[in-house]
């Protein structure tokens, strides 16, 4: 445990060596990891975007005229509670007076207050984009079918085509570019970590002739690669935040109404964990060649 | 405590070693000889397992080296140790600093290494230099900083390719004496060198001559006049 200890602040030390090469090495890392997260945060905001719009399906439910809307309004707190987006209900009268806005506002609709010709409605939204296709939207339809009152269920069969679509485009481009994003900050970061700890070969290779176990050698190396890793990724975030409260209001106004989001919390652990991966990975692989 | 067996090693299609077999008993000291570029070097990375093992059988300490895994090899060389022709130091640290480093390695604490670390280097006139980085001192005390880190653990086995090489006669008989007390003690000493007077100065040693990577029987204690040194 003694040893071990000595090995991590070791590790630790190493980092106080060769100052302008450290300092260059993070430099390279932080500016690597902050492009991959700005590059993730546009992919990310365009995603959201995308969804808000492109996923959804909408249904439109009709009620009997003469169903009891005391008995409907049950029924809308029932849909509420199902995996649904989203509700829009309206009363008959509710239906009536947004019918005339999207007419004319100076349509007069007093007269048909008394005989409103109109049935309760609502307008429920759902996402496909967890897998669940057309068999959600098929489960969905005929739930709401079989409650009592109901009179008939519309949707926009083109809508169910866009949203599939959508997704499909979006699984095979967001992925592959995340993917890619992934593989090209891996290899920047691991071989300028690498050609970082590769200056310390020959103190490697001193330290294997005089009896030293590859796990004495190898441990201050990964501790050092795993800081430099972490603090690289936890900087470039910080980096990242700063320019997103800069800029997340930059697209807040009409008809865009775009507030950029910043990274979820998955994606703010994922950056400094796999550089820190990266970081150990990369020290593993810079002087094992030179343990023998 | 070695043992070597048709041993033969090669670089790409050149044969290094040829085919070469002696052994060698507890406190034995040999004497590695021949020309440059005979093997020498190649024979005693091998023995150290800085080389791997191609052909033939080597049993050293204890330690087989054709069944010994890579990742054991640092028990080798907590037994064998080893100095180098070019040293091998780190230059950045201190002379001290070097010469604990084998200690350091095994887990020793500090007090210990420390005096253990001090009897050496007094042992090897270089007490007044402990506190000097390793690139401040002149090529001969490296030399012996490479030969007292070596020393330092006691080792079972002590392998030096010219050691003397960058020392003037005096300062190379004084190191002579330090491989000659550890022989005396029981640690087997296998010393790579072209000096004939090192050669001369322990009669009772083992000669080796390796010539073009091969080695006879003729070769043991024949002298100059089957070895062009």
């Amino acid at each position: 445990m003694r040893v071990l200890a000595g090995l991590f602040l070791q590790g630790l030390t190493n980092l106080g060596r060769n100052k302008w090469a450290q300092f260059f090495t993070l430099s390279t890392v932080i500016f690597t990891a902050f492009m991959a997260g700005l590059f993730l945060l546009v992919l990310y905001n365009l995603q959201l975007a995308a969804r808000s719009t492109q996923e959804g399906i909408q249904f439109q439910v009709y009620w009997d005229q003469d169903k009891p809307l005391e008995e409907v309004r049950e029924q809308w707190k029932e849909i509420s509670t199902w995996d649904i987006s989203a509700i829009t209900t309206f009363t008959p009268e509710e239906a009536l007076y947004s019918l005339a806005d999207s007419l004319s506002a100076d349509l007069d609709i007093e007269f048909l207050t008394l005989h409103n010709p109109l049935p309760p409605t609502a307008l429920i939204e759902f996402s496909l984009q967890d897998g669940y296709g057309e068999d959600r939207t098929r489960q969905v339809r005929s739930k709401l079918m079989d409650l009592p009152g109901v009179q008939r269920v519309g949707f926009n069969p083109l809508q169910l085509d866009l949203a599939r679509t959508w997704i499909r485009v979006s699984s095979g481009i967001f992925w592959p570019l995340i993917g890619l994003m992934l593989v090209i900050t891996g290899l920047v970061v691991a071989n300028t970590l690498k050609l970082n700890q590769m200056q310390r070969r020959e103190e490697v290779e001193i330290l294997a002739l005089v009896g030293a176990s590859s796990g004495y050698i190898q441990f201050p190396l990964l501790i050092s690669g795993a800081v430099q890793g972490l603090v690289g990724g936890a900087l470039s975030l910080g980096l990242l935040r700063v320019l997103h409260l800069a800029v997340e209001d930059v697209l807040y106004f009409p008809p865009l109404w775009v507030r950029i989001e910043f990274l979820p919390p998955l994606y703010i652990l994922a950056v400094p964990a796999v550089l820190t991966l990266v970081g150990i990975f990369s020290s593993f692989l810079a002087v094992r060649s030179r343990l023998r | 405590m070695i043992q070597v067996k048709h041993l033969s090693h090669s670089f790409g299609r050149h044969w290094v070693l040829k085919n070469i077999s002696f052994s060698l008993d507890k406190g034995d000291f040999l004497f590695l000889t021949g020309p440059s570029g005979a093997g020498k070097t190649t024979l005693l990375r091998v023995l150290h397992g800085s080389l791997a093992l191609q052909r033939g059988r080597v049993l050293i300490a204890g330690f087989d080296l054709k069944t010994l895994p890579e990742k054991r090899l640092y028990q080798l060389r907590r037994q064998v140790a080893i100095v180098f022709q070019d040293f091998r130091i780190l230059p950045d640290k201190s002379v001290r600093d070097n010469v604990a480093l084998p200690l350091q390695v095994r887990g020793m604490i500090s007090g210990q290494v420390q005096k253990r670390v001090r009897a050496v280097l007094r042992g090897l006139h270089l007490d007044r230099k402990a506190g000097h980085l390793c690139r401040e001192i002149s090529g001969g005390e490296q030399q012996r900083v490479a030969v007292a880190r070596a020393v330092v653990t006691n080792p079972k086995v002590l392998l030096a390719d010219e050691p003397t090489g960058n020392l003037d006669k005096k300062l190379s008989m004084q190191l002579m004496e330090v491989f000659r007390q550890f022989h005396i003690h029981g640690t087997t000493v296998v010393l790579a060198t072209h000096s004939e007077n090192l050669i001369n100065s322990l009669p009772g040693a083992k000669i080796l001559c390796l010539k073009d990577g091969s080695a006879t029987e003729s070769s043991w204690n024949a002298g100059e006049e089957e070895c062009a040194y």
